[in-house]
């Protein structure tokens, strides 16, 4: 109990520093400041969003009859904030794009090893 | 602040002062002091006040009652005790007494002197005196405010028959604490002791029967007895302090009026009424009761004001709006309107003149309102009105369209076709942006639209209605929706339906109007929170389906229309064909034209559920009264919820996999609202939502163990 409630002490003080520096970066952008109560409550706020996105991605997940998380997963949870399913949607395609990439090169390299294997046989 | 008629706090208080002036300063102070509170006790408490017309002072009335007590104390009988004799021997010069002040002091004073009784045995020597309590004698003066105290005990319990006077002896008891303590200013000061007063409980009992007294002592206002007690023990403390007043400052008339004013000037802009109250009342509530009365209108009017908030995204096209705005300010541009939309009926030689110039006339009232109306889509009462001004806006902007790019006819101005384009452009994408929540049927399937069908067979009856058509409006409509159905049969989720949706183009050639169009789907998606997903509409009402038709087809009608014209340019503006451009979305030909019409009337009116019902519903929920103001704004509300709803679950089904919403659908929806939690058990839920038959069934199944929701279906 005491080492769960130390841990949640950390993630929130984790939480409320990032939250933090991205606060300044975004002020130092508009010009403007940030209130402590302002950063703090934006902490709050996303330390029991992030709860409650777990548990919505786990019960997604089980309804996809899945034991793991999945991308779709996430898609789902993020359908609500336009601009936040539309960016998720273009990371997934970068990513998939980017397997596809590393699966060709590895069917690549793995066929030139292949065949510089048959050539060793062969010599 | 003179406006006082009534008998109120400031007219007791400027009356009692009046009457109190003539006092020495030590005296006014305490009478005057002694009245404030006992007034306005007073005014609650004279029941038995023998003249108490609104003009007399309650101290006057007061007096009189002390008249009458005294008369009846001297009347009645008392119990053989030498105090009587006291009496009998005091009363001559008491007349004399009685009426020379007429302070409550003073006949406090007579009272206790007429009513001597035989515990004050000790008193005695007192009671020779004239005045008992003005000669205290250092040996008994202890007991005498006891004594006076307990002689008014006494009278109250000997004057059974004055019961209704008990409340002025305990006013009067009131009043008689400061006395003693004026009084005892100038004697010695008094040293109060617990078996002095017991002495004189005993001297009480002596002569009446005890449990009397004491219940006097306890009845008559345990009130007196605290008060008497501790009193003289502070007087006995405080010595030369006892005048003086705890914290009490003057009042007169000119410090009551200030307080008025701080208090009217203090208040904010409501003081107007509130003064009013105020002064009526004589009392602050009249604040709060002003502040409410003002306040709860302002709520139910910003509510209503307040629905265009909801559409949130025509803040982020500033660029549009004010393109709109513009259009709508500028009163010469409505005159252009007005030019360019007789110019066009001319032009098309309409075979309905009638009805055009009705609507190119509504249509310029409905351009100023167009914005601020299409907030209103929704509302039944409007509906049937906006897609009229939108689809008449449009019609002229098509036809301004029309004109500008065939230029086949000599068009009043290029600018007015432009402005209108814009407007038009930017109603579509109101429009869409209205009717994005309800994803404008990506994938609506015509079967499960009774009207849906109906307009897309009217459409597909008119395949070769030309550009000017509004026919074209269902006909586009439907295209769309054929092409938005295609799209969501193959579409994953979200977005790609979205930017199926955003595909207002296909097969449309046409430029930047469709792009506006997307831009502006895309930007509403933005805002919108709410997905262009295909829903699986088995959840959604036929009215909203029909709604979201009319509404695309009043949102897709330019592209398609231009694409249309583009592939049928041939087609000119023929005199019948325009004749069918009405702004109405009906087919070309009358009779199919008015036949839609009522369709469309009722699809733009249908209200989600009925008026009764939902006012029914929401009246048993709510704590206060609900009027039936409300209907509109909370159809709209219903509106989105049930919309969104079936987003979620058209999502969720098809996350899993499945082209059918299940029940697991609607528990992971439940889940997510909250209305099903772990630890939440599903026979309490059965029976707060559920009908009383269903809970017979369900409530064995849930009570055998609620850890894993599934397995306990049935």
């Amino acid at each position: 109990m005491d080492d769960t409630l130390a841990q949640n002490q950390r993630l929130k003080a984790a939480i409320h520093f990032t939250t933090g520096q991205i606060c300044q970066t975004i002020a130092a952008d508009c010009g403007s400041e940030f209130s402590r109560q302002t950063i703090a409550a934006i902490a709050e706020t996303t330390y029991r969003q992030c709860d409650i996105f777990a548990k919505d991605l786990e019960s997604f997940a089980r309804h996809a009859k899945r034991s793991t998380i999945n991308v779709d997963d996430v898609k789902l949870v993020s359908r609500r904030s336009t601009a936040l399913s539309t960016y998720i949607q273009q990371k997934s395609e970068e990513l998939a794009s980017a397997h596809q990439e590393q699966k060709e090169k590895r069917k690549k390299s793995s066929a030139k090893r292949k065949h510089q294997e048959t050539e060793d046989n062969e010599d | 602040m003179d406006s006082l008629e009534d008998v109120s706090a400031r007219l007791i208080l400027r009356n009692v002062l009046q009457t109190e002036k003539a006092k020495s300063p030590v005296k006014e102070r305490v009478t005057r002091l002694q009245s404030q509170p006992a007034t306005q006790r007073r005014m609650s408490r004279i029941k038995t006040g023998r003249k108490t017309s609104g003009a007399r002072s309650p101290l006057v009335a007061l007096q009189q009652k002390l008249k009458q007590r005294v008369r009846e104390g001297a009347s009645c009988s008392p119990p053989p005790t030498s105090k009587q004799n006291k009496e009998s021997t005091k009363k001559p010069p008491q007349p004399l007494l009685e009426y020379q002040l007429a302070t409550p002091r003073v006949l406090l004073r007579r009272i206790i002197q007429t009513q001597a009784e035989a515990p004050m045995v000790s008193n005695q020597p007192d009671a020779k005196d004239v005045n008992p309590i003005m000669s205290h004698t250092p040996c008994t003066e202890e007991v005498r405010p006891l004594s006076s105290e307990s002689n008014l005990y006494y009278d109250c319990q000997r004057d059974p028959e004055v019961q209704s006077e008990l409340d002025l002896s305990n006013i009067t008891l009131e009043l008689m604490q400061p006395i003693p303590k004026g009084l005892s200013r100038k004697r010695a000061p008094t040293s109060i002791s617990v078996s002095a007063f017991e002495r004189q409980l005993e001297h009480l009992t002596e002569g009446v029967a005890e449990p009397d007294v004491l219940e006097d002592f306890s009845s008559n206002s345990s009130l007196s007895l605290t008060l008497n007690t501790p009193s003289l023990h502070v007087t006995a403390q405080r010595g030369h302090l006892q005048r003086k007043p705890v914290s009490r400052e003057l009042v007169t008339e000119e410090v009551f009026d200030k307080a008025v004013h701080i208090r009217l000037q203090e208040c904010p802009e409501p003081s107007g009424i509130l003064a009013s109250k105020m002064e009526r009342d004589s009392s602050w509530q009249g604040f709060t009761l002003g502040m409410s009365d003002v306040t709860v209108p302002e709520l139910t009017t910003d509510i209503i004001m307040n629905k265009t908030a909801l559409y949130t995204q025509s803040l982020s096209r500033p660029a549009t709006v004010d393109c709109v705005e513009e259009l709508q300010t500028n009163p010469s541009e409505k005159e252009e309107l007005e030019y360019m939309k007789q110019t066009t009926i001319t032009e098309v030689g309409s075979t309905y003149p009638d009805e055009m110039v009705p609507e190119t006339q509504e249509e310029e009232e409905f351009v100023s309102g167009t914005t601020s109306e299409i907030t209103h889509m929704d509302d039944p009462d409007h509906v049937r009105v906006e897609p009229m001004s939108e689809c008449k806006v449009q019609d002229s902007g098509q036809e301004a369209e029309k004109q500008q790019l065939d230029k086949s006819t000599a068009n009043s101005s290029g600018v007015i076709p432009e402005s209108l384009s814009l407007v038009v452009e930017e109603l579509q994408a109101k429009i869409v942006e209205c009717y994005d929540g309800t994803t404008l049927t990506p994938a609506i399937e015509s079967e499960e639209i009774e009207n849906g069908s109906e307009v897309v067979q009217m459409a597909r009856g008119l395949p070769d209605d030309k550009e000017m058509d509004t026919l074209q409006y269902p006909e586009q409509v439907v295209h769309n929706s054929v092409y938005f159905s295609e799209h969501g049969a193959t579409s994953e989720v979200s977005t790609k339906t979205r930017k199926s949706g955003c595909m207002f183009n296909v097969g449309a050639e046409k430029d930047y109007v469709q792009l506006k169009c997307k831009t502006g789907r895309q930007s509403d998606h933005v805002l919108d929170p709410d997905s262009a997903l295909p829903s699986m509409l088995s959840e959604r009402t036929n009215e909203e389906l029909e709604e979201e038709n009319d509404c695309q087809e009043l949102a897709q009608q330019t592209p398609v229309f231009v694409r249309q014209r583009k592939e049928e340019p041939t087609i000119a503006l023929s005199p019948p064909v325009v004749n069918s451009g009405n702004p109405r979305p009906v087919a070309g030909k009358s009779q199919p034209h008015q036949k839609r019409r009522p369709a469309v009337d009722r699809i733009l009116r249908r209200a989600i559920l009925p008026k009764t019902y939902v006012l029914t519903m929401f009246r048993h929920f709510a704590k206060t009264k609900v009027s039936s103001d409300v209907y509109p704004v909370v159809n709209d509300i219903l509106q989105r919820y049930f919309g969104r709803v079936a987003e979620d679950l058209e999502a969720f089904a098809s996350h899993a996999k499945r082209k059918t919403i299940e029940k697991d659908d609607v528990e992971l929806l439940m889940r997510r609202q909250g209305f099903m939690i772990d630890c939440s058990q599903v026979n309490v839920l059965i029976e707060k939502f559920l009908p009383l038959e269903y809970r017979k069934l369900l409530v064995p199944i849930a009570t055998s163990g609620n850890k894993v929701i599934p397995k306990e279906r049935y």
